[in-house]
């Protein structure tokens, strides 16, 4: 249901903007845009500012939304083809600034028109990505009704993070072996929002590879894994210990476009991990008056499905 | 032989303290029992066995060879058998059993194709030798990589496995590679006196009454058998087999009898340190163990390439 709402608000915000004379359908000096996308997060503003007819090529690992799956790919973003991006010949290119890369000054040199935007490492560097990409495609206003939107079911899921009685340790891991992210990432930021604490947010970097025992010693009431499975998590040796597998408090099933992706869909994903921690509270002995109380505050029923 | 066995001992007494000493270390400073139990004890396991194979296979590979420049990571038979492992896991074959023969399989065909490349005249230069596994060590890190770029979806595990980590804590793995180095180790031992002999030159081992060719089949097998076991489940972890066996010989003469235990102990006490190393310094990241080795034994390489060099031996 919430969903819905979102997806409406989300259309809504659009079709009101693009009722906009300055936005509007009439082919305009940016409708004649080829441009080409070197970053997921890239592509998915790109589309949810109406300027997916105009994307010509993206990188592999762009798969949202379905639609960018069917242009052309140029490689992944730190080492993309050259010679494709020129083929496709784009009147912008879209890139993420990333100290080490070469690629930009290559395209530049080679005459392309390339925009670098932030690569976001907390929520709202996010918006501030969407509102580049606005601004590079002409579609400005869009992009700030969108974020505006963002911002606010954000806050209310911020607010209702700040009211849960207890905030759990989370441990989050983005790939096997133990990889996880640090304080640097927009990720720890999300879980922030949500109600928890990253157990590894006290490490100054977006990403690293944790030691297992650093893991068990912290000892995570909620694990969040994107790659290995609960059942896999659960037999790893000395694991079975742990809070969150105790309490059967391991997540592998937030949808694959729910996790935590620093683009539009991040709302998706923190109401999604939101839902967990209330219910991890619940498991808790938190008492259900206490989250009928939040589920009241927030003017709606909070899903609380107790049977796994 | 009879001092030897003493300063066996005393090695043997002192890895197993230090291994004992190793299960306080690392970024947890008051570990629980599960950490000891399920995290470090695996761990300090893998690094002794890890280390004991591939020394030992060091140890064998220098002695057959008669070369001191031989060792796993140089000749390219632990990028072979990484490069067997990957291509079990592209296939998708997750069997230990698979593991294990492909790993095997392709470090076996890389000891092969080196020694083939590298003999000339009845003998193997240091030079064409290392050249050789320079060769074979390139190409099979390529294929390595070209599935790394390929099957990027794994990429973040195979990334460390490539630089060497013990953290596999998987107990199945570690008691077969424990029974492969176990007998690798045997095998190598019971013809250390063949090994003795074949160091004064094939053509006088072979008048002295051993059957050379044998003796080094045997001999490369048991090197192979002891670097798959150690890549299948630490990764490409190099120069252990190059610094250690030298050590050993420093301390405890040239005897494979002594050598070759020497070797497997030094190794053990080796991987423990850098293990212990790699856990602690900079929690609670995890660093790469064989970044580790690999930082320590390159100036030994080059210090052993300068040496050999002055002596006149190239």
């Amino acid at each position: 249901m919430r969903r819905l709402l979102l997806t409406t608000l989300l259309i809504g915000a659009w079709f009101f903007s693009a009722c906009h004379p300055r936005d509007a359908g009439k082919p305009g000096p940016h409708d004649t845009h080829r441009i080409v996308s070197m970053a997921p997060s890239l592509t998915e503003a790109l589309f949810a500012l109406q300027s997916g007819s105009q994307v010509v090529g993206v990188t592999n690992y762009c798969t949202y939304p379905p639609e960018a799956l069917q242009k052309e790919k140029i490689g992944d973003f730190i080492n993309p083809s050259i010679e494709k991006i020129v083929s496709l010949n784009p009147t912008l290119v879209l890139a993420e600034r990333w100290s080490s890369s070469k690629v930009v000054s290559r395209l530049r040199k080679l005459g392309l028109n390339v925009v670098e935007t932030i690569s976001p490492l907390s929520l709202p560097e996010i918006y501030q990505q969407i509102a580049e990409v606005g601004q590079a495609t002409g579609k400005s206003k869009l992009a700030d009704s969108l974020i505006q939107e963002m911002r606010k079911q954000v806050e209310e899921i911020r607010r209702r993070g700040e009211n849960l009685p207890r905030r759990p340790t989370v441990y989050v891991e983005i790939d096997v072996p133990s990889w996880t992210v640090g304080r640097n990432s927009f990720i720890t930021d999300a879980i922030s929002v949500c109600g928890g604490n990253n157990i590894f947010g006290d490490v100054a970097r977006p990403a690293l590879q944790a030691s297992v025992e650093t893991i068990l010693d912290r000892n995570p009431e909620i694990i969040l894994t994107f790659q290995a499975t609960a059942a896999e998590i659960r037999h790893r040796p000395g694991w079975s210990n742990l809070r969150a597998v105790r309490n059967g408090n391991v997540i592998d099933d937030l949808k694959p476009n729910r996790r935590f992706n620093g683009s539009l869909r991040l709302v998706e994903g923190l109401r999604d991990f939101q839902e967990r921690i209330i219910k991890w509270g619940s498991l808790n002995g938190d008492s259900p008056q206490l989250i009928i109380k939040w589920g009241l505050k927030w003017g709606q029923s909070p899903k609380i499905n107790h049977a796994k | 032989m009879k001092s030897g066995g003493k300063r066996l001992l005393a090695l043997l007494l002192f890895t197993i303290a230090l291994a004992g000493v190793s299960l306080v270390i690392g970024p947890v400073h008051t570990p629980s029992a599960a950490i000891l139990w399920h995290v470090r004890l695996p761990r300090v396991l893998l690094a002794i066995l890890v280390g004991a194979g591939l020394a030992g296979a060091g140890a064998g590979f220098q002695g057959v060879l008669r070369n001191p420049l031989a060792d796993p990571y140089i000749l390219g038979t632990s990028s072979a058998a990484a490069a067997g492992v990957m291509v079990a896991a592209m296939l998708r074959i997750h069997h230990p059993a698979a593991l294990y023969l492909f790993s095997l399989g392709f470090a076996l065909l890389s000891i092969f194709v080196v020694t083939r490349i590298a003999r000339t005249g009845g003998k193997t230069p240091v030079q064409t030798l290392v050249l050789a596994g320079v060769i074979v060590s390139l190409f099979f890190n390529a294929a390595v990589f070209l599935f790394f770029s390929i099957f990027y979806r794994e990429s973040f595990s195979i990334l460390f496995f490539l630089l060497g980590t013990l953290t596999e804590g998987d107990s199945t793995l570690i008691t077969i590679s424990g029974f492969m180095i176990g007998a690798g180790l045997f095998a190598s031992w019971i013809l250390a006196r063949e090994l003795n002999l074949l160091t004064q030159g094939e053509e006088a081992a072979f008048h002295l009454g051993v059957d050379v060719e044998n003796a080094k089949r045997i001999l490369f097998a048991a090197a192979s058998v002891m670097v798959a076991a150690s890549v299948a489940v630490a990764g490409m972890i190099g120069f252990v087999g190059l610094i250690v066996p030298h050590m050993m010989r420093l301390l405890l003469g040239p005897d494979h009898r002594v050598l070759i235990p020497a070797s497997a102990l030094g190794g053990a006490l080796f991987l423990i340190i850098a293990d212990a190393l790699a856990r602690s310094l900079a929690p609670p990241l995890e660093i790469p163990v064989g970044a580790l080795t690999a930082l320590f034994g390159s100036p030994y390489f080059i210090f052993l390439l300068r040496r050999k060099q002055r002596m006149g031996e190239f």
